[in-house]
């Protein structure tokens, strides 16, 4: 539980906007992604017969095959394209109702494995009641990414959200970040951005928005150096509660 | 648990009392171990035996040496015995010591990480409470006591009983009982929890059958033992059961731990079907009020800690500060009449009590800090009670049974939707009352000519209402069935009440005093084409009556339907009304199921948000909201195809702790039934918890 900055000055003042990314900042992607491909697995097995190691390897090559097709996009995240091609390449041809099946098995099994990190909500809560602009740029497609807000409860925390889908394409590229500052429109003092990826969170929103650039750090986060490293790293959102309060005291 | 761990590691208050536990294990040395549980175990390397009590015995070892079973001796032995060597090869005598306290250290944390999963809380919410609390650290590293040994035990069934794996629980709890015999209090109040809710009354023969086999299997053999009878049987630590007593006469006494104790057992029996969380409430309050009411040893206290926990976790600062209070009389009082320990490399000797006196001034100080802390204790324990109640128990928020009342015309699907309840609730605790019982005469009556089943005067409604209410205070009926095959009533039959009582009939919500008594009024408002069509699909095909007949009998009722059937709408707090996506579907003898979707109507609920967000945004269906005004609530149209198991995920995020009211498999339906399912038991959690609040 700390919260390490090379640079504490740039605490010292509150910000006027303070941007989120979503999977695995705002809750441990890895555990639920875990528990939605396990699910999937032993449903597509018990249905079509592979085994886990043949649906693992599968998949793999589906996923790589939809990325080759789509590029640096929103859709290229698509599970319901990776399920569509696996079920292709195990030999079925197109199979839309199988292929959703595993879709909404996934995802359901991914939202009810995924939890959200203790204080998110009290902070997204304490930056708008001090009219602190929020937002979210987040990657994957829309559909997905506004049902985990609804999910988390989190739908009316944030003033704007810029999904790559939206945008065109993925961070760290400066459409997503482009699409945002379009939508804050002119803002005056610091703008903070809180992910937990060294080169799309950080670099990205660095070198897009020059934000003061926050990495969230748990089991599994990378911490880079150089122009990945982030000026504040934090493992609680509580600290980070509790640096905006400070914050706000100097400020006043 | 290894995440767990993980996160933990970088937590300072985690790091603080790791450091107090190595420290205390390192320096202190209790006096109970060195003089006692060490040496005992250390003489099975000397005397290798398979009955060590009575070898200890027989080398003229203390017979309070070990008053514990063969669990607590496998538990303790392997890092002793390490610990035994390493002494003996670098002549020291601490390893052996250490070792003893390093197998605590292991299942204190094991106890830590299996709060986290049974209080579903994160394991940093615990660390207060439970891992710097004074009672664990006092008890375990100073005092030097084992019962961190059961505790984990009884905690380890109480997670596989939470998670219904019934024969685990057992297990886990027969280890318990063989390693502490005081284990087998907890016995009784888990059959009561088993035998109370219907739910899981299927799992109490294995449950009992792995719990006493296995207790019997590890304990058994020992028990031929006259070590074991003389060192665990006949230990002073029983004795001390009998200890408070009220004189009856000159030779007879009443003991008055074990009366309160079975005065605990047969009020747990009265609570009735138990969530979870109460029995778990239920089980603290009774350890601790037995505790309080005996003289008991500063271990037993570790009981309770586990219970103390949950109540600090639910019940904010006022929790922590009682149970602060409490740990600090009770250590203070310990400190100064109990046995402490000895510090090792300091050599500096704390092991007798702080007060050896035998002033009475100095015993009447310390009877008025008992009783103090007797009066906090049992001021912890009925918080503890109220709190468990207040948590999400839906039967006991109630006081009664859930009773749910579906009105609505013939063929407009009561009795589909009271189907799809009763697949929720589980056939065991559900009791059905159908309005059909009640008509005044059977098919073949000659009165039909003149009047229909929708005249109230056709149905002894004063009847129907007196039976539901009596089920609804607990009581069983005598009650006839009506044989739609054949047309006739049965004889009549006893029906007993149960937890959730689904009545549906024309006339459901007819009577004002009847309707009012219910949990959840629903009447079932079907679109008059699509309940022609279900109405004929039924009555012709599935009860076999004549086509004209039957249409013949739908315009005969129609004026029926206006003046007896729909003015109970109004009584309705929820109005659910299927209609057709494409009316030209409604084609007779179909054998696939029209498209259809559900209006809804909600009176007097606050809770449509929350609904329509999760309606929309986990089950992605369509809904369009209309709002009617203040007193007249909102009408939903909810349109869209969606599964079982979103349905389920999307209960499980609206009402928590769900699963504590339903099956244990529940059966969820597909598309707007189940919608209607997911609908009528939010509303009835919501309607529980605000009549409790107010």
């Amino acid at each position: 539980m700390s919260l390490e900055t090379r640079q504490p000055q740039l605490l010292f003042n509150r910000p006027s906007v303070v941007l989120f990314d979503l999977d695995n900042t705002l809750y441990a992607y890895d555990p639920a992604h875990a528990a939605g491909m396990a699910a999937t697995r032993k449903k597509a097995c018990t249905l079509v017969g592979c085994a886990d190691k043949a649906f693992d390897q599968f998949f793999d090559q589906a996923k790589q095959d939809v990325k080759i097709q789509l590029g640096n996009n929103g859709a290229a995240h698509s599970r319901l394209l990776y399920f569509h091609r696996m079920v292709e390449l195990l030999g079925m041809k197109s199979q839309p109702l199988l292929a959703l099946d595993l879709e909404q098995t996934y995802w359901r099994t991914f939202l009810g494995s995924a939890k959200l990190f203790p204080d998110v909500k009290e902070l997204l809560d304490e930056l708008r009641s001090a009219g602190v602009v929020t937002g979210l740029v987040t990657d994957l497609t829309t559909q997905i990414q506004f049902r985990k807000l609804i999910y988390f409860g989190l739908d009316h925390s944030f003033d704007y959200i810029v999904t790559s889908e939206e945008a065109g394409s993925e961070k760290p590229s400066a459409a997503p970040y482009a699409l945002m500052r379009r939508k804050l429109g002119e803002t005056t003092g610091a703008l903070w951005m809180i992910g937990d990826n060294g080169e799309t969170d950080i670099a990205g929103s660095r070198e897009h928005l020059a934000a003061v650039t926050l990495q969230k750090r748990h089991a599994g986060v990378k911490i880079e150096a150089g122009t990945r490293a982030a000026d504040v790293v934090f493992d609680e959102f509580g600290d980070l509660r509790r640096a905006f309060a400070k914050a706000g005291a100097s400020s006043a | 648990m290894g995440l767990t761990l993980r996160q933990l590691a970088t937590n300072p208050l985690f790091a603080v009392g790791v450091l107090i536990r190595v420290l205390m294990l390192l320096f202190a040395a209790p006096v109970v171990q060195s003089k006692w549980f060490v040496p005992f175990l250390r003489e099975a390397l000397v005397h290798p035996s398979i009955d060590p009590w009575s070898t200890h015995l027989a080398y003229g070892g203390d017979p309070m040496g070990f008053p514990y079973g063969p669990v607590m001796y496998l538990l303790h032995a392997p890092l002793v015995w390490l610990g035994d060597i390493i002494d003996r090869s670098v002549g020291t005598d601490c390893y052996a010591g250490i070792g003893f306290g390093l197998t605590i250290l292991g299942l204190d944390i094991g106890c830590l990480l299996l709060l986290e999963k049974l209080l579903r809380v994160p394991a940093h919410r615990l660390l207060l409470p439970y891992w710097l609390s004074p009672i664990v650290i006092y008890v375990c590293y100073w005092h030097g006591q084992t019962d961190m040994v059961p505790v984990y035990l009884l905690l380890a069934s109480l997670y596989f009983l939470q998670r219904l794996r019934v024969g685990y629980a057992g297990a886990a709890l027969a280890l318990a009982m063989a390693a502490k015999l005081s284990m087998l209090l907890p016995l009784p109040f888990l059959c009561v929890y088993f035998l109370r809710n219907k739910r899981i009354r299927w799992g109490l023969g294995r449950f009992l059958a792995s719990a006493i086999g296995g207790f019997l299997l590890l304990q058994g053999p020992y028990l031929l033992s006259p070590g074991v009878h003389r060192m665990v049987l006949q230990s002073p630590e029983i004795q001390k059961v009998y200890r408070v007593a009220i004189s009856i006469g000159e030779n007879h006494s009443v003991y008055i731990l074990p009366l309160t104790y079975l005065l605990l057992v047969y009020i747990a029996w009265r609570i009735g079907r138990m969530s979870f969380d109460l029995m778990f409430a239920f089980l603290g309050m009774s350890f601790f009020l037995v505790l309080l009411l005996a003289p008991a040893s500063i271990g037993w206290f570790l009981w309770t800690v586990p219970f103390l926990v949950a109540h600090q976790v639910a019940g904010g600062t006022a929790s922590l500060l009682l149970v602060t209070g409490f740990s600090a009389l009770l250590i203070g009082f310990h400190l100064v009449n109990s046995t402490g320990a000895y510090l090792r490399w300091l050599d500096l000797d704390l092991a007798g009590p702080l007060w050896q006196g035998t002033a009475a001034s100095g015993r009447h100080l310390q009877s008025l800090w008992l009783t103090s802390m007797t009066a906090v204790g049992g001021v912890l324990s009925l918080r503890m009670l109220r709190e468990g109640v207040q948590r999400n128990d839906y039967y006991r928020l109630s006081r009664r049974p859930l009773a749910i009342g579906i009105a609505g015309d013939s063929g407009s699907g009561k009795d589909t939707l009271n189907r799809a309840l009763a697949g929720l609730f589980g056939d065991d605790s559900v009791v059905n009352v159908s309005g059909d019982d009640y008509h005044l005469w059977d098919r073949h009556a000659a009165m039909w000519r003149a009047i229909t089943h929708l005249n109230p005067q056709a149905n002894d409604l004063m009847a129907f209402s007196r039976d539901v209410l009596s089920l609804m205070d607990g009581k069983p009926i005598l009650c006839r069935h009506y044989d739609h095959k054949a047309g006739r009533f049965t004889k009549a039959s006893v029906v007993q009440n149960n937890d959730v009582i689904l009545v549906s009939g024309l006339h459901a919500l007819y009577v004002p005093a009847l309707g009012d008594r219910f949990d959840v009024q629903i009447f079932l408002a079907m679109n008059e084409d699509l309940r022609r069509y279900f109405k004929i699909r039924r009555d012709v095909h599935e009860r076999g009556h004549d086509l004209a007949n039957v249409r013949e009998l739908i315009e005969r009722r129609r004026a029926d339907t206006e003046r007896f059937i729909n003015p109970q709408e109004s009584m309705a707090g929820l109005v659910f009304s299927l209609e057709p996506t494409n009316p030209d579907q409604l084609e007779l003898l179909r054998a696939e199921e029209p498209a259809l979707h559900l209006r809804v109507r909600i009176r007097r609920a606050l809770y449509w948000d929350r609904l329509v967000r999760v309606l929309i945004g986990l089950c992605g269906l369509h809904v369009d909201i209309e709002m009617l005004g203040p007193s007249e609530g909102v009408t939903l149209m909810i349109d869209g195809e969606i599964g079982r198991e979103d349905i389920a995920l999307a209960a499980s995020r609206l009402i928590p702790q769900v699963e504590e009211l339903l099956a244990v498999e529940p059966q969820w339906e597909d598309n707007m039934m189940g919608i209607m399912q997911l609908i009528t038991l939010f509303h009835l959690t919501e309607e529980i918890r605000s009549r409790a609040a107010e």
